[in-house]
Protein backbone atom coordinates (compact mmCIF):
# COMPACT_ATOMS: atom_id res chain seq x y z
CA UNK A 1 0.00 0.00 0.00
CA UNK A 2 2.51 2.66 0.88
CA UNK A 3 4.52 1.94 -2.06
CA UNK A 4 1.44 1.96 -4.45
CA UNK A 5 1.38 5.47 -2.54
CA UNK A 6 4.77 6.55 -3.26
CA UNK A 7 4.68 5.05 -7.02
CA UNK A 8 1.22 7.14 -7.50
CA UNK A 9 2.98 10.49 -6.31
CA UNK A 10 6.06 9.69 -8.20
CA UNK A 11 3.54 9.45 -11.91
CA UNK A 12 1.96 12.26 -10.56
CA UNK A 13 5.22 14.04 -10.62
CA UNK A 14 6.40 13.00 -13.46
CA UNK A 15 3.25 13.76 -14.98
CA UNK A 16 3.58 17.86 -14.33
CA UNK A 17 7.09 17.35 -15.62
CA UNK A 18 7.14 19.78 -19.03
CA UNK A 19 10.34 17.91 -20.36
CA UNK A 20 7.69 14.94 -20.09
CA UNK A 21 5.14 16.84 -22.60
CA UNK A 22 8.28 17.83 -24.75
CA UNK A 23 9.21 14.97 -25.35
CA UNK A 24 5.95 12.71 -25.84
CA UNK A 25 4.85 15.54 -28.46
CA UNK A 26 8.24 15.15 -29.86
CA UNK A 27 7.68 11.64 -30.46
CA UNK A 28 4.43 11.78 -32.10
CA UNK A 29 5.28 14.54 -34.30
CA UNK A 30 8.18 12.09 -35.65
CA UNK A 31 6.13 9.03 -35.70
CA UNK A 32 3.62 11.39 -38.01
CA UNK A 33 6.66 13.08 -39.89
CA UNK A 34 7.40 9.50 -41.03
CA UNK A 35 4.38 9.25 -43.41
CA UNK A 36 5.99 12.70 -45.10
CA UNK A 37 9.32 11.05 -45.45
CA UNK A 38 7.47 7.95 -47.30
CA UNK A 39 6.56 10.27 -49.86
CA UNK A 40 9.55 10.89 -50.75
CA UNK A 41 10.43 6.92 -50.83
CA UNK A 42 10.36 4.37 -54.16
CA UNK A 43 8.58 1.55 -52.15
CA UNK A 44 8.99 -0.13 -48.48
CA UNK A 45 6.79 2.85 -47.25
CA UNK A 46 4.83 0.53 -44.87
CA UNK A 47 8.56 -1.26 -43.55
CA UNK A 48 9.83 2.23 -43.05
CA UNK A 49 7.07 3.51 -41.60
CA UNK A 50 7.16 0.64 -38.71
CA UNK A 51 10.78 1.20 -38.59
CA UNK A 52 10.45 4.75 -37.87
CA UNK A 53 7.71 4.15 -35.53
CA UNK A 54 9.82 1.72 -33.38
CA UNK A 55 12.52 3.48 -33.53
CA UNK A 56 10.69 6.76 -32.18
CA UNK A 57 9.12 4.54 -29.28
CA UNK A 58 12.48 3.22 -28.03
CA UNK A 59 14.56 6.54 -28.59
CA UNK A 60 12.05 8.68 -26.97
CA UNK A 61 10.88 6.28 -24.30
CA UNK A 62 14.56 5.54 -23.67
CA UNK A 63 15.32 9.74 -23.23
CA UNK A 64 12.03 9.21 -20.98
CA UNK A 65 13.48 6.80 -18.65
CA UNK A 66 16.91 8.27 -18.15
CA UNK A 67 15.75 12.11 -17.73
CA UNK A 68 13.48 11.18 -15.23
CA UNK A 69 14.86 8.01 -13.93
CA UNK A 70 18.36 9.97 -12.73
CA UNK A 71 16.29 12.57 -10.65
CA UNK A 72 14.39 9.54 -8.74
CA UNK A 73 16.29 9.39 -5.44
CA UNK A 74 19.13 11.88 -6.29
CA UNK A 75 16.37 14.41 -6.20
CA UNK A 76 14.32 13.72 -3.30
CA UNK A 77 17.75 14.53 -1.40
CA UNK A 78 18.59 17.34 -3.29
CA UNK A 79 15.45 19.21 -2.14
CA UNK A 80 15.53 16.92 1.27
CA UNK A 81 12.12 15.94 0.97
CA UNK A 82 13.51 12.32 1.43
CA UNK A 83 13.74 13.51 5.21
CA UNK A 84 9.82 14.34 5.43
CA UNK A 85 8.68 10.96 3.72
CA UNK A 86 11.65 8.89 5.69
CA UNK A 87 10.34 10.59 8.76
CA UNK A 88 6.84 8.43 8.52
CA UNK A 89 6.38 5.20 9.10
CA UNK A 90 8.11 4.11 5.69
CA UNK A 91 11.05 1.28 5.07
CA UNK A 92 13.48 2.68 2.70
CA UNK A 93 13.63 -0.42 0.38
CA UNK A 94 9.60 0.93 0.39
CA UNK A 95 10.42 4.03 -0.37
CA UNK A 96 12.94 3.19 -3.64
CA UNK A 97 10.69 0.62 -5.38
CA UNK A 98 7.97 2.56 -5.02
CA UNK A 99 9.70 5.67 -7.35
CA UNK A 100 10.91 2.66 -9.68
CA UNK A 101 7.41 2.04 -10.07
CA UNK A 102 6.02 5.12 -10.62
CA UNK A 103 8.20 5.73 -13.44
CA UNK A 104 7.84 2.62 -14.36
CA UNK A 105 4.07 3.36 -14.77
CA UNK A 106 4.84 7.09 -16.14
CA UNK A 107 6.64 5.24 -19.57
CA UNK A 108 3.81 2.48 -19.46
CA UNK A 109 1.55 5.72 -20.70
CA UNK A 110 3.56 7.60 -22.96
CA UNK A 111 4.44 3.92 -24.61
CA UNK A 112 0.80 2.97 -25.12
CA UNK A 113 0.20 6.60 -26.19
CA UNK A 114 3.12 6.10 -28.64
CA UNK A 115 2.15 2.58 -30.03
CA UNK A 116 -1.53 3.62 -30.42
CA UNK A 117 -0.19 6.37 -32.70
CA UNK A 118 1.96 3.59 -34.34
CA UNK A 119 -0.68 1.24 -34.70
CA UNK A 120 -3.03 3.61 -36.08
CA UNK A 121 -0.37 4.54 -38.76
CA UNK A 122 0.30 1.06 -39.69
CA UNK A 123 -3.70 0.09 -40.07
CA UNK A 124 -3.70 3.63 -42.59
CA UNK A 125 -1.39 2.05 -44.66
CA UNK A 126 -1.91 -1.72 -44.48
CA UNK A 127 -5.36 -2.38 -43.62
CA UNK A 128 -4.00 -3.87 -40.79
CA UNK A 129 -1.92 -3.77 -37.75
CA UNK A 130 0.29 -7.08 -37.09
CA UNK A 131 -0.16 -8.59 -33.55
CA UNK A 132 3.89 -8.36 -34.07
CA UNK A 133 3.63 -5.21 -33.55
CA UNK A 134 2.76 -5.05 -29.88
CA UNK A 135 5.13 -7.82 -29.41
CA UNK A 136 8.00 -5.22 -30.00
CA UNK A 137 6.52 -2.72 -28.06
CA UNK A 138 6.11 -5.15 -25.23
CA UNK A 139 10.05 -6.17 -25.55
CA UNK A 140 11.06 -2.36 -26.04
CA UNK A 141 9.06 -1.59 -23.03
CA UNK A 142 11.08 -4.31 -20.85
CA UNK A 143 14.06 -3.01 -22.59
CA UNK A 144 12.73 0.69 -20.69
CA UNK A 145 11.84 -0.80 -17.53
CA UNK A 146 15.71 -1.97 -17.93
CA UNK A 147 16.93 1.64 -18.87
CA UNK A 148 14.98 2.99 -15.56
CA UNK A 149 15.88 0.30 -13.05
CA UNK A 150 19.64 1.48 -14.03
CA UNK A 151 18.92 5.44 -13.89
CA UNK A 152 17.67 4.30 -10.04
CA UNK A 153 20.60 2.41 -9.63
CA UNK A 154 23.00 5.12 -10.37
CA UNK A 155 20.18 8.24 -8.69
CA UNK A 156 20.66 6.04 -5.47
CA UNK A 157 24.61 6.87 -4.95
CA UNK A 158 25.63 10.03 -7.23
CA UNK A 159 24.33 13.09 -8.72
CA UNK A 160 21.80 13.23 -11.78
CA UNK A 161 24.59 14.41 -14.01
CA UNK A 162 26.95 11.43 -12.94
CA UNK A 163 23.79 9.04 -13.89
CA UNK A 164 22.67 10.19 -16.70
CA UNK A 165 26.58 9.74 -17.93
CA UNK A 166 26.44 6.50 -16.51
CA UNK A 167 23.28 5.06 -17.46
CA UNK A 168 23.92 6.58 -20.94
CA UNK A 169 27.02 4.81 -21.50
CA UNK A 170 25.45 1.07 -20.22
CA UNK A 171 22.65 1.98 -22.47
CA UNK A 172 24.98 1.89 -25.16
CA UNK A 173 27.37 -0.96 -24.10
CA UNK A 174 24.16 -3.33 -23.82
CA UNK A 175 23.50 -3.00 -27.23
CA UNK A 176 26.82 -3.68 -28.20
CA UNK A 177 27.68 -6.80 -25.85
CA UNK A 178 27.24 -9.13 -28.35
CA UNK A 179 30.82 -7.57 -29.90
CA UNK A 180 31.94 -7.98 -26.66
CA UNK A 181 31.69 -11.70 -27.22
CA UNK A 182 33.17 -11.38 -30.33
CA UNK A 183 36.12 -9.69 -28.74
CA UNK A 184 36.49 -12.38 -26.28
CA UNK A 185 36.93 -15.10 -28.76
CA UNK A 186 39.72 -13.01 -30.22
CA UNK A 187 41.31 -12.96 -27.30
CA UNK A 188 40.72 -16.72 -26.64
CA UNK A 189 41.57 -17.83 -23.01
CA UNK A 190 43.70 -14.97 -22.13
CA UNK A 191 42.93 -12.48 -19.28
CA UNK A 192 41.42 -9.70 -21.37
CA UNK A 193 39.30 -12.47 -22.87
CA UNK A 194 38.24 -13.85 -19.94
CA UNK A 195 37.50 -10.25 -18.66
CA UNK A 196 35.60 -9.46 -21.95
CA UNK A 197 33.83 -13.07 -21.57
CA UNK A 198 32.96 -11.59 -17.73
CA UNK A 199 31.75 -8.06 -18.79
CA UNK A 200 29.77 -9.94 -21.24
CA UNK A 201 27.55 -11.26 -18.72
CA UNK A 202 27.67 -8.91 -16.36
CA UNK A 203 26.76 -5.67 -18.88
CA UNK A 204 22.88 -5.93 -19.53
CA UNK A 205 22.49 -7.41 -23.20
CA UNK A 206 19.74 -5.24 -25.15
CA UNK A 207 19.79 -6.50 -28.04
CA UNK A 208 18.02 -9.84 -26.56
CA UNK A 209 14.85 -7.99 -25.91
CA UNK A 210 14.89 -6.45 -29.95
CA UNK A 211 11.95 -7.92 -32.11
CA UNK A 212 11.47 -5.12 -33.88
CA UNK A 213 13.19 -7.13 -37.29
CA UNK A 214 10.59 -9.71 -36.45
CA UNK A 215 7.75 -7.18 -36.39
CA UNK A 216 8.55 -5.03 -39.62
CA UNK A 217 8.82 -8.26 -41.81
CA UNK A 218 6.39 -10.14 -39.83
CA UNK A 219 8.95 -13.08 -39.42
CA UNK A 220 8.21 -16.22 -37.19
CA UNK A 221 9.17 -15.65 -33.85
CA UNK A 222 10.21 -18.10 -31.44
CA UNK A 223 8.51 -19.15 -28.34
CA UNK A 224 11.50 -20.24 -26.52
CA UNK A 225 13.51 -17.45 -27.55
CA UNK A 226 10.83 -14.92 -26.50
CA UNK A 227 9.97 -16.35 -23.10
CA UNK A 228 13.82 -16.65 -22.23
CA UNK A 229 14.56 -12.94 -23.12
CA UNK A 230 11.16 -11.69 -21.33
CA UNK A 231 12.66 -13.95 -18.10
CA UNK A 232 16.42 -12.80 -18.85
CA UNK A 233 14.55 -8.86 -18.62
CA UNK A 234 12.35 -9.96 -15.67
CA UNK A 235 16.02 -11.28 -13.47
CA UNK A 236 18.36 -8.40 -14.92
CA UNK A 237 15.72 -5.61 -13.75
CA UNK A 238 14.96 -7.62 -10.26
CA UNK A 239 18.87 -7.62 -9.46
CA UNK A 240 19.07 -3.77 -10.61
CA UNK A 241 16.16 -2.73 -8.24
CA UNK A 242 17.28 -5.09 -5.51
CA UNK A 243 20.99 -3.80 -5.37
CA UNK A 244 19.93 -0.13 -5.95
CA UNK A 245 17.18 -0.63 -2.61
CA UNK A 246 20.18 -2.21 -0.54
CA UNK A 247 22.27 1.04 -1.49
CA UNK A 248 19.68 3.32 -0.77
CA UNK A 249 18.97 1.13 2.38
CA UNK A 250 22.35 1.77 3.63
CA UNK A 251 22.89 5.27 2.53
CA UNK A 252 24.14 7.83 4.65
CA UNK A 253 22.03 11.20 3.81
CA UNK A 254 24.16 13.47 6.25
CA UNK B 1 10.25 52.26 -23.57
CA UNK B 2 8.69 52.44 -26.87
CA UNK B 3 11.44 53.21 -29.10
CA UNK B 4 13.52 50.43 -27.37
CA UNK B 5 10.75 48.33 -28.55
CA UNK B 6 11.02 49.56 -32.44
CA UNK B 7 14.78 49.13 -31.53
CA UNK B 8 14.26 45.34 -30.84
CA UNK B 9 11.35 44.75 -33.98
CA UNK B 10 13.84 46.51 -36.09
CA UNK B 11 16.68 44.37 -35.44
CA UNK B 12 14.71 41.82 -35.52
CA UNK B 13 13.05 41.73 -38.75
CA UNK B 14 16.96 42.70 -40.09
CA UNK B 15 18.22 39.28 -38.35
CA UNK B 16 15.44 36.82 -39.77
CA UNK B 17 15.70 38.56 -43.70
CA UNK B 18 19.58 38.56 -43.02
CA UNK B 19 19.53 34.51 -42.27
CA UNK B 20 16.68 33.99 -45.15
CA UNK B 21 18.98 35.53 -47.50
CA UNK B 22 22.08 34.21 -46.58
CA UNK B 23 21.03 30.78 -46.75
CA UNK B 24 19.43 31.33 -50.44
CA UNK B 25 22.74 33.06 -51.58
CA UNK B 26 24.68 29.27 -49.90
CA UNK B 27 22.28 27.35 -51.23
CA UNK B 28 22.77 28.76 -54.70
CA UNK B 29 26.73 28.97 -53.93
CA UNK B 30 26.60 25.43 -53.02
CA UNK B 31 24.68 23.98 -55.91
CA UNK B 32 26.93 25.58 -58.39
CA UNK B 33 30.07 24.36 -56.68
CA UNK B 34 28.47 20.30 -56.70
CA UNK B 35 25.72 19.95 -58.92
CA UNK B 36 24.21 16.90 -57.28
CA UNK B 37 26.57 15.64 -55.09
CA UNK B 38 26.32 12.64 -53.36
CA UNK B 39 27.62 11.62 -50.64
CA UNK B 40 31.12 12.62 -49.11
CA UNK B 41 32.14 9.08 -47.28
CA UNK B 42 30.15 5.87 -47.18
CA UNK B 43 31.34 3.81 -44.01
CA UNK B 44 31.79 0.32 -43.78
CA UNK B 45 28.74 -1.85 -43.27
CA UNK B 46 30.87 -3.72 -40.48
CA UNK B 47 32.13 -0.68 -38.97
CA UNK B 48 28.32 1.05 -38.95
CA UNK B 49 26.07 -1.65 -38.10
CA UNK B 50 27.30 -1.64 -34.06
CA UNK B 51 27.34 1.73 -34.04
CA UNK B 52 23.73 2.42 -35.23
CA UNK B 53 22.79 0.45 -31.40
CA UNK B 54 20.26 -2.03 -33.04
CA UNK B 55 18.51 0.65 -35.23
CA UNK B 56 20.03 -0.11 -38.42
CA UNK B 57 16.72 -0.93 -40.12
CA UNK B 58 16.20 2.94 -39.27
CA UNK B 59 19.63 3.75 -41.37
CA UNK B 60 18.73 1.59 -44.22
CA UNK B 61 15.69 3.04 -44.92
CA UNK B 62 16.61 6.38 -44.42
CA UNK B 63 19.82 5.26 -46.59
CA UNK B 64 17.18 4.50 -49.05
CA UNK B 65 15.28 7.56 -49.46
CA UNK B 66 18.62 8.97 -50.08
CA UNK B 67 19.35 6.54 -52.61
CA UNK B 68 16.11 7.29 -54.57
CA UNK B 69 17.42 10.87 -54.10
CA UNK B 70 20.43 10.99 -55.42
CA UNK B 71 19.03 8.90 -58.26
CA UNK B 72 16.42 11.29 -58.83
CA UNK B 73 19.14 14.49 -58.88
CA UNK B 74 21.83 12.35 -61.12
CA UNK B 75 18.87 11.47 -63.61
CA UNK B 76 18.25 15.66 -64.01
CA UNK B 77 21.47 16.54 -64.64
CA UNK B 78 24.67 14.54 -65.34
CA UNK B 79 22.82 10.10 -66.01
CA UNK B 80 26.27 9.52 -63.73
CA UNK B 81 26.20 7.18 -60.85
CA UNK B 82 29.50 6.81 -59.14
CA UNK B 83 28.21 6.25 -56.06
CA UNK B 84 24.94 4.29 -56.16
CA UNK B 85 26.28 1.03 -56.35
CA UNK B 86 28.56 1.22 -53.14
CA UNK B 87 25.38 3.11 -51.35
CA UNK B 88 23.07 0.09 -52.13
CA UNK B 89 25.72 -2.13 -51.11
CA UNK B 90 25.72 -0.46 -47.60
CA UNK B 91 21.74 -0.56 -47.58
CA UNK B 92 21.33 -3.87 -48.12
CA UNK B 93 24.44 -5.23 -45.58
CA UNK B 94 22.23 -2.83 -43.02
CA UNK B 95 19.50 -4.37 -43.82
CA UNK B 96 19.61 -7.44 -46.07
CA UNK B 97 15.98 -8.50 -45.40
CA UNK B 98 14.64 -4.61 -47.18
CA UNK B 99 13.99 -6.11 -50.96
CA UNK B 100 13.10 -2.43 -52.46
CA UNK B 101 17.14 -1.59 -52.42
CA UNK B 102 17.76 -5.40 -54.35
CA UNK B 103 14.88 -5.04 -56.86
CA UNK B 104 14.87 -1.26 -57.56
CA UNK B 105 18.58 -0.89 -57.14
CA UNK B 106 19.01 -3.83 -59.18
CA UNK B 107 17.18 -1.83 -61.81
CA UNK B 108 18.64 1.52 -61.15
CA UNK B 109 22.27 0.08 -61.72
CA UNK B 110 20.69 -2.65 -65.06
CA UNK B 111 19.30 0.63 -66.93
CA UNK B 112 20.76 3.68 -65.43
CA UNK B 113 24.32 3.32 -64.54
CA UNK B 114 24.80 0.26 -67.13
CA UNK B 115 26.22 -2.03 -64.45
CA UNK B 116 25.02 -4.90 -65.15
CA UNK B 117 27.55 -7.28 -63.51
CA UNK B 118 26.75 -5.00 -60.47
CA UNK B 119 22.97 -5.33 -60.71
CA UNK B 120 22.84 -9.30 -60.69
CA UNK B 121 25.59 -9.40 -57.83
CA UNK B 122 23.03 -7.70 -55.60
CA UNK B 123 20.45 -9.83 -56.88
CA UNK B 124 22.02 -12.32 -56.28
CA UNK B 125 23.23 -11.26 -52.47
CA UNK B 126 19.48 -10.34 -51.91
CA UNK B 127 18.51 -14.02 -53.35
CA UNK B 128 21.10 -15.44 -50.85
CA UNK B 129 19.65 -13.63 -47.79
CA UNK B 130 16.64 -14.14 -48.24
CA UNK B 131 15.73 -17.48 -49.87
CA UNK B 132 12.20 -17.36 -48.85
CA UNK B 133 11.46 -14.58 -51.32
CA UNK B 134 10.30 -15.16 -54.46
CA UNK B 135 10.86 -11.95 -56.08
CA UNK B 136 15.16 -11.62 -55.92
CA UNK B 137 14.66 -14.89 -57.85
CA UNK B 138 11.90 -13.87 -60.01
CA UNK B 139 14.03 -10.67 -61.03
CA UNK B 140 17.14 -12.60 -61.83
CA UNK B 141 15.64 -15.50 -63.97
CA UNK B 142 14.11 -11.68 -65.62
CA UNK B 143 17.66 -10.23 -66.02
CA UNK B 144 18.84 -13.45 -68.01
CA UNK B 145 15.54 -13.83 -70.08
CA UNK B 146 15.46 -10.06 -71.19
CA UNK B 147 18.51 -8.93 -70.97
CA UNK B 148 21.32 -11.57 -71.76
CA UNK B 149 18.82 -14.14 -73.80
CA UNK B 150 20.00 -16.81 -71.75
CA UNK B 151 17.00 -19.15 -71.34
CA UNK B 152 18.67 -21.80 -69.43
CA UNK B 153 19.79 -19.73 -66.52
CA UNK B 154 16.43 -17.71 -66.43
CA UNK B 155 14.49 -21.18 -66.26
CA UNK B 156 17.11 -21.75 -62.99
CA UNK B 157 15.86 -18.95 -61.33
CA UNK B 158 12.52 -18.75 -62.20
CA UNK B 159 11.98 -22.71 -61.44
CA UNK B 160 13.38 -21.40 -58.03
CA UNK B 161 10.70 -18.59 -57.36
CA UNK B 162 7.72 -20.71 -59.12
CA UNK B 163 8.67 -22.81 -55.95
CA UNK B 164 7.95 -20.11 -53.23
CA UNK B 165 5.18 -19.06 -51.72
CA UNK B 166 3.24 -16.06 -52.36
CA UNK B 167 4.49 -16.15 -56.31
CA UNK B 168 2.32 -14.66 -59.16
CA UNK B 169 0.14 -17.03 -60.82
CA UNK B 170 1.84 -16.31 -64.08
CA UNK B 171 5.44 -17.74 -63.05
CA UNK B 172 4.84 -21.82 -63.63
CA UNK B 173 3.42 -20.62 -66.78
CA UNK B 174 6.53 -18.82 -67.43
CA UNK B 175 9.04 -22.15 -66.13
CA UNK B 176 6.59 -24.40 -68.71
CA UNK B 177 6.96 -22.38 -71.72
CA UNK B 178 10.68 -22.08 -71.20
CA UNK B 179 11.41 -25.90 -70.35
CA UNK B 180 9.66 -26.00 -74.21
CA UNK B 181 11.87 -23.14 -75.50
CA UNK B 182 15.02 -24.94 -74.31
CA UNK B 183 13.95 -28.58 -75.92
CA UNK B 184 12.49 -29.76 -72.45
CA UNK B 185 9.42 -30.61 -73.86
CA UNK B 186 8.46 -34.00 -71.76
CA UNK B 187 9.25 -31.34 -68.36
CA UNK B 188 7.32 -28.36 -70.45
CA UNK B 189 4.47 -31.10 -70.73
CA UNK B 190 4.59 -32.61 -67.30
CA UNK B 191 4.87 -28.62 -65.96
CA UNK B 192 1.42 -27.81 -68.18
CA UNK B 193 -0.58 -30.54 -67.11
CA UNK B 194 -0.04 -29.99 -63.49
CA UNK B 195 -0.70 -26.31 -64.25
CA UNK B 196 -3.92 -27.89 -65.90
CA UNK B 197 -4.65 -29.80 -62.60
CA UNK B 198 -4.36 -27.04 -60.26
CA UNK B 199 -5.86 -23.89 -61.94
CA UNK B 200 -8.25 -22.14 -60.32
CA UNK B 201 -9.74 -20.42 -63.45
CA UNK B 202 -11.34 -21.41 -67.04
CA UNK B 203 -8.50 -19.28 -68.94
CA UNK B 204 -5.59 -20.82 -67.02
CA UNK B 205 -7.27 -24.60 -68.25
CA UNK B 206 -8.06 -23.81 -71.82
CA UNK B 207 -4.28 -22.13 -71.81
CA UNK B 208 -2.71 -25.38 -70.56
CA UNK B 209 -4.99 -27.24 -72.87
CA UNK B 210 -3.82 -25.42 -76.18
CA UNK B 211 0.35 -25.38 -74.83
CA UNK B 212 0.03 -28.89 -74.12
CA UNK B 213 -1.84 -29.49 -77.72
CA UNK B 214 0.84 -27.67 -78.77
CA UNK B 215 3.58 -29.47 -77.58
CA UNK B 216 2.56 -32.41 -78.36
CA UNK B 217 2.34 -31.63 -81.65
CA UNK B 218 5.38 -30.56 -82.32
CA UNK B 219 6.49 -34.30 -80.05
CA UNK B 220 4.53 -36.04 -83.04
CA UNK B 221 6.31 -33.53 -85.90
CA UNK B 222 9.97 -34.54 -84.18
CA UNK B 223 9.21 -37.66 -84.61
Amino acid sequence: MRIAAIALNTFMEAVRDRILYAILVFALVMLAGSTVLVTVSVGGEEKIIKDMGLACISIFGSLIAIFLGIGLVSKEIEKRTVYTVLSKPIHRYQFALGKYLGLVLTLLVNVSVMALGLIGLSYFWEGFASPRLLLAVLFIFLELMLVTALALLFSTFSSPTLSAIFTLCLFVAGHLSADLRLFAARFGGGLVGTAAEGLYFLLPNLSRLDFKEQAVYGAAVDPGALALSFLYAVFYISALVLTAMAIFQRRDFR
Amino acid sequence: MRREGLAIAALLTVSLLGSVFLSVWLDGRRAQATPGQGWLFLPDSRHLKPVLLGFHGVAADLLWIQIVQYVGTHIETDMKFPQLKKALELATSLDPRFLEPYRLGGLFLLYLARQPQAAVSLLEKGAAANPDRWELFHDLGRYYYLEVQDYDRALRWWERAARLPGRPDYLPRFVARLYARTGHAETALELWSELYRTAQNDYLRSLAVQEMNGLKAGQVRAR
